[in-house]
């Protein structure tokens, strides 16, 4: 019996190990389905921890103070699958909104003032988003969890608004790229490029100052 | 049951009868009710000794008191030294990884479980209480653990369900060739993770966001009591418990996540009206695991029924009569149903011994 453990566990750590490294080598070598370059403003490295010697960037998505509703309007929820029926100022409204489950939908960021990987539209298809936003160096397309809340706006109103969380807030960067990021990170100027593959999980494959 | 057959827990049982017997049989001469001769005396110490001492020898049991604390010391320690150590692997990792290249970091990180498993075997076959092999099982568990999550983060990949699928067949794997309970258990909550993860993605759930509808959790703790109904005849005893204690509280603390906030259930109802369903429902789940525990004489079933009866009678009672009653009241009426409650066991447990 403890032979067989021993085999059995040895054999599930090396099947599962070259599982996930074939679907790797199989979604990169699948060709590049979107490549953008990025300065340290869209991509400032992220605090790993002080014990971590691996370095990532961050995907600077989210800007606390500003929500995005021009984009993630109730229009646009109801689009994605959203149930956007109830007024936001009903008094059932809270808890209608807040039932909703999460939905993992794909959003189109581009370079603006603040935040600096604004969202400007979203959608449940890759190919269809693509079409409408052709320019890969001025928009990325990245998937996100949607979930729909009711926010009390400045116009002073409630209205039902989408928040978005990145599936990959973090990217890790490998070496060789790491050691000129660090040497770059001091001036705080460095450009990242990214590569997407079909499956929409990135890598980093150049950096330069 | 001759001793050719005994597993590890029999013969503990055995030399555990064996001790008491020789207690009982000391104070019942010392009473007058019983009285052998010198060579009966003689003849039964030397009989009850050696049988100790092949016991002791085979299967490594504890003979003594003093010898019953000293494994439970080792025990904590091996559990304490294993958590220590898998805390130690993530850090060392973390801590020097990063100035690897890839095919180094994939190497090692390959390595380390592989490793860990080879140290496994290598201390269970050299040591039968299974301390040494318990920790260094740990610690392949956390390596295997870590494997995954750094190639999660290396590669930069989705999160995906099917880690806890590899992290929970990993640690069952160790647990039933090497017999360690803490593994699992181990592999049981990651199963369990895993298809509740699975029910919630089924019902239109992105499944990180299981968590938001608690029925998930009902059912992966159903599926996970239900082994040992189905496993009656093969299953070690403890093992069964084990299944038994991840199983309910899987549910109960899913019901009692419900009991207290109705929007997290799938049920199409007002949030009040959800928790006031479950807070019944908990009453009843406890209620039913205290009567089929006393049946079928699974005392961890009474103690987590009996448990949860009272969190859940508290809550229902707190939610009923909280504003109407004057506080001293309520608190009275919570010491009388408790009193209640020994006078009900008390009886059972009469019961129980006619």
């Amino acid at each position: 019996m403890k032979r067989w453990g021993m085999v059995s566990s040895i054999a599930l750590v090396v099947a599962v190990n070259v599982f996930v490294l074939t679907e790797v080598a199989l979604d990169r070598a699948g060709g590049v389905v979107q490549r953008v370059e990025l300065t340290q403003r869209e991509l400032p490295v992220a605090w790993t921890g002080d014990d971590n010697s691996g370095i990532a960037v961050r995907v600077a998505a989210w800007d606390p103070q500003i929500w995005n509703l021009a984009v993630l309007d109730r229009a646009k929820l109801v689009e994605l699958g959203f149930d956007c029926s109830v007024p936001p100022d009903a008094s059932s409204a809270l808890h209608h909104y807040r039932r909703q489950l999460a939905r993992e939908v794909m959003i189109v960021l581009s370079q603006s003032a603040s935040p600096p990987l604004r969202a400007v539209d979203a959608g449940r298809d890759y190919i269809a988003l693509r079409a409408r936003y052709p320019d890969q160096s001025r928009h990325l397309i990245v998937p996100v969890l949607i979930r729909a809340r009711i926010e009390y706006t400045l116009a002073k109103a409630w209205a039902v608004v989408g928040w978005y969380q990145l599936l990959q807030p973090q990217i890790h960067v490998p070496q060789p790229y790491a050691k000129t990021l660090q040497q770059l990170r001091a001036k705080n100027s460095y450009h990242l490029t990214l590569c997407y593959g079909k499956r929409l999980e990135p890598w980093v494959c150049g950096c330069r100052p | 049951m001759d001793d050719e057959t005994l597993t590890k827990r029999q013969a503990q049982e055995r030399a555990n009868r064996i001790n008491a017997f020789r207690a009982e049989l000391a104070q019942l001469e010392r009473e007058g009710a019983v009285t052998l001769t010198p060579e009966q005396h003689q003849g039964l110490d030397e009989y009850v000794t050696s049988k100790l001492a092949e016991l002791a020898g085979r299967f490594d049991v504890d003979t003594t008191e003093s010898q019953k604390q000293l494994s439970w010391g080792m025990r904590i320690a091996s559990t304490l030294g294993g958590f220590a150590l898998c805390a130690a692997v993530f850090m060392f990792f973390y801590r020097f990884w990063g100035a690897l290249s890839t095919p180094a970091q994939v190497a090692i990180l390959a390595a380390g479980p592989v490793g860990a498993v080879l140290l496994t075997d290598f201390a269970a076959r050299r040591e039968r209480t299974l301390y040494f092999a318990s920790l260094a099982a740990m610690v392949a568990f956390a390596c295997f653990v870590l494997d995954l999550n750094m190639l999660g983060s290396i590669f930069n990949l989705m999160p995906s369900p099917h880690a806890f699928l590899a992290w929970g067949a990993f640690a069952l794997i160790l647990a039933y060739a090497y017999r360690l309970r803490l593994l699992l258990a181990a592999g049981l909550v990651c199963m369990g993770v895993w298809a509740a993860a699975n029910f919630a993605s089924l019902a239109g759930v992105y499944w990180t966001e299981f968590g938001s509808r608690a029925e998930n959790a009902i059912a992966a703790g159903l599926l996970i009591l239900a082994v040992p109904l189905v496993r009656a005849r093969q299953q070690d005893p403890e093992f069964a418990w084990v299944y038994r204690i991840i199983g309910l509280l899987a549910v109960m603390l899913a019901v009692l996540t419900m009991a207290f906030e109705g929007t997290l259930s799938y049920l199409p109802f007002a949030s009040k009206s959800v928790e006031r369903f479950y807070q019944i429902v908990g009453l009843a789940a406890s209620a039913a695991a205290i009567w089929l525990g006393v049946r079928h004489n699974i005392v961890v079933w009474v103690n987590t029924g009996a448990t949860f009866f009272v969190i859940f009678l508290y809550i229902r009672l707190h939610v009923a009569l909280w504003d109407l009653l004057p506080k001293y009241l309520f608190f009275l009426l919570i010491g009388l149903i408790a009193v209640g409650l020994l006078v009900a066991f008390q009886r059972i447990r009469k019961v129980r011994l006619a």
